[in-house]
């Protein structure tokens, strides 16, 4: 599965550097594309897990970065949500690099996880990036207000997967 | 509590906080990904559960000779009544020891309950008692936000689950053996006592009751006596293999090391006296005793193969040397078919002292010295070398020879059919008359 995650990390990083190029910030793109392609390429001396991990810890710092060259911040997000799914197939499809399976089969698994995961990001970058259509501006104000919600929301989930795993224990 | 939570929430609380400091609102949206990522992780993780997969397995064969294949089968079924709705990988993990030569050992894709799949793949397999070490089933939800292993119910019989991968054995010409004791039922092996045989063995003065059919006319031609003439019997005799199983006596080869080839020799010598008609055993010395109770037939051959099959060499202090074997077990008197390369001066000594006590002793000694010659450098050191450790062998050898063992030096780049023959004098050839 190590093709999912250099297809969700390669197009991260052209979705980061397309607006870079635009914005005339030559240098950002190349150097994202640089800095994720490479991190896809040396993963493969490590194991996937950790070279998963250190590739999105890369790859938000990249996306970070773009916002101080004139990256839209919906384009930037949908960059990591594409990283984050790239992260999640390393973690997940592992050990099915252990052993062989069959092409179509292959083919069909990984295909169906790319069609869930680029159009969901895409679509979250695309729904923050027509907000300002809908007359509704993401000011400062708005985006802590939502960051602040989806962190207390994950604080109380955690809290209750923390529960359950005590219970089971 | 799953710890790859962690990840994508410190690092959208970084950004976040990163935000917050710089009162930047880019930021805030790009934790907001994280963030959610992380929530979505959660809720999806609390309510997974993992299917109850279904496998059946079938071989093609369960008992091969080493390097064959097996074609093995798979199916793998969810229960109709199982609640899961997802993706799943299902490996159906293959005995440590063999390589999968052709097909797919792993289901990857969605299977809906009641739906089933079939694996199809061929094993290639070494010496060995190979057993399958399971099936791992991956499941994950649709979009694989959670995921977790599967409960395996495995429906297969145990004979599916196991493929033993005998030594190969090869056909060796008649090997005259010739105990000190033989059983009273008929067989192939001259018993050195006159009666109803095939050989002449000698003739002494007629008594009434024997058989006219055996007197000798021409000798009571000349002495005006009765003589009957007498054949050599043939009888059963028991045979006992002892494959030396110690580590330090065996050396790798390319692939293979020297046991590899001396179990081969040993089943093949077994099936030989076998078909032959003996009662013959088998005590592999060196990991643990390994110990197969005389007997004859095919049932017999079977379990000795079987032995020889899960046999490996090992290194056990206790049996450093040979002082430590159990000759108890040996029928008193009868024939020992020693497998060694020989180690030392004490190996040559304890089997000398198997001789004095009256077994007859055959010794296959195998060694690779064709195989070293092309290892190392041609120095004169390592000629050197080589023509000591030669000579040792050869000493060893020798002394054993004097002391009325009969020694088969056994190169095993060549035959052991030709090595027999060459060094017993017999025909590699059977003999079916």
């Amino acid at each position: 599965m190590t093709w999912i995650l250099a297809v969700l990390s390669g197009l991260s990083a052209l979705l980061l550097s397309v607006p870079a190029l635009v914005v005339g910030s030559l240098g950002y793109a190349a150097l994202a594309l640089v800095t994720i392609g490479g991190g896809c390429a040396a993963g493969r001396l490590f194991s996937a897990e950790r070279s998963a991990n250190v590739l999105l810890i890369v790859s938000v710092g990249v996306a970070v970065a773009g916002l101080f060259v004139g990256v839209p911040a919906a384009v930037a997000a949908a960059a990591a949500a594409l990283c984050l799914f790239a992260w999640n197939a390393a973690h997940r499809f592992a050990q099915t690099e252990s052993a062989p399976t069959s092409r179509e089969d292959s083919h069909r698994f990984a295909v169906q996880y790319l069609l869930r995961a680029i159009p969901s990001s895409l679509g979250l970058g695309g729904v923050l990036g027509l907000l300002p259509l809908l007359r509704l501006s993401l000011t400062f104000g708005t985006a802590l207000a939502t960051s602040i919600a989806l962190l207390l929301l994950v604080a109380s989930f955690i809290r209750i997967l923390h529960a359950r795993s005590r219970e089971e224990d | 509590m799953q710890r790859r939570l962690f990840l994508p929430l410190v690092l959208g609380l970084w950004v976040l906080i990163a935000g917050l400091l710089l009162r930047h609102a880019g930021l805030l949206i790009v934790s907001a990904p994280l963030l959610l990522f992380t929530c979505i992780l959660a809720i999806v993780s609390l309510r997974f559960e993992p299917p109850a997969v279904r496998i059946r397995r079938r071989l093609s064969r369960q008992r091969v000779m080493e390097g064959e294949e097996v074609d093995v089968t798979t199916e793998i079924e969810i229960p109709f009544a199982d609640p899961y709705r997802g993706k799943i990988s299902v490996i159906d993990r293959i005995p440590t020891k063999a390589s999968l030569l052709d097909g797919e050992n792993q289901y990857l894709g969605e299977l809906l309950p009641g739906d089933s799949a079939v694996l199809q793949y061929t094993l290639h397999l070494p010496r060995g008692v190979h057993r399958f070490p399971g099936v791992r089933a991956l499941a994950w939800s649709t979009w694989a936000w959670a995921g977790g292993t599967g409960t395996v119910e495995e429906e297969s019989t145990d004979e599916a689950s196991l493929i033993v991968a005998r030594p190969r054995t090869t056909a060796l010409g008649a090997i005259p053996i010739r105990p000190r004791r033989t059983r009273a039922f008929a067989g192939t092996v001259k018993a050195n006592r006159g009666g109803q045989g095939l050989s002449f063995h000698s003739s002494r003065s007629y008594v009434p009751g024997d058989d006219v059919r055996r007197i000798n006319w021409r000798a009571y031609a000349r002495q005006e006596t009765l003589i009957v003439n007498e054949y050599e019997l043939e009888r059963m005799a028991d045979v006992s293999i002892v494959v030396d199983a110690r580590l330090l006596a065996h050396f790798r080869l390319d692939h293979e090391t020297t046991f590899d080839h001396a179990v081969r020799a040993a089943a093949s010598l077994a099936s030989h006296f076998l078909h032959a008609g003996n009662i013959v055993g088998l005590l592999v010395y060196g990991d643990i005793i390994r110990w197969v109770f005389p007997g004859t037939g095919k049932v017999q051959e079977r379990r000795i193969h079987d032995q020889l099959a899960a046999s490996f060499a090992a290194d056990r202090e206790v049996f450093e040397d040979l002082t430590n074997m159990p000759t108890r077990l040996f029928p008193p008197r009868s024939q020992l078919v020693f497998v060694s390369p020989l180690v030392d001066e004490e190996d040559v000594e304890v089997i000398a002292q198997l001789i004095d006590r009256g077994y007859s002793l055959l010794l296959v000694s195998p060694h690779a010295t064709a195989w070293e010659t092309e290892q190392v450098d041609s120095t004169d050191a390592a000629a050197t070398a080589r023509r000591i450790a030669a000579m040792k062998r050869s000493l060893y050898l020798d002394t054993l020879a004097r002391a009325g063992a009969r020694v088969v030096s056994w190169d095993v780049a060549e035959p052991l059919a030709y090595a027999i023959e060459r060094d017993l004098g017999v025909s590699v050839y059977r003999r079916h008359a």
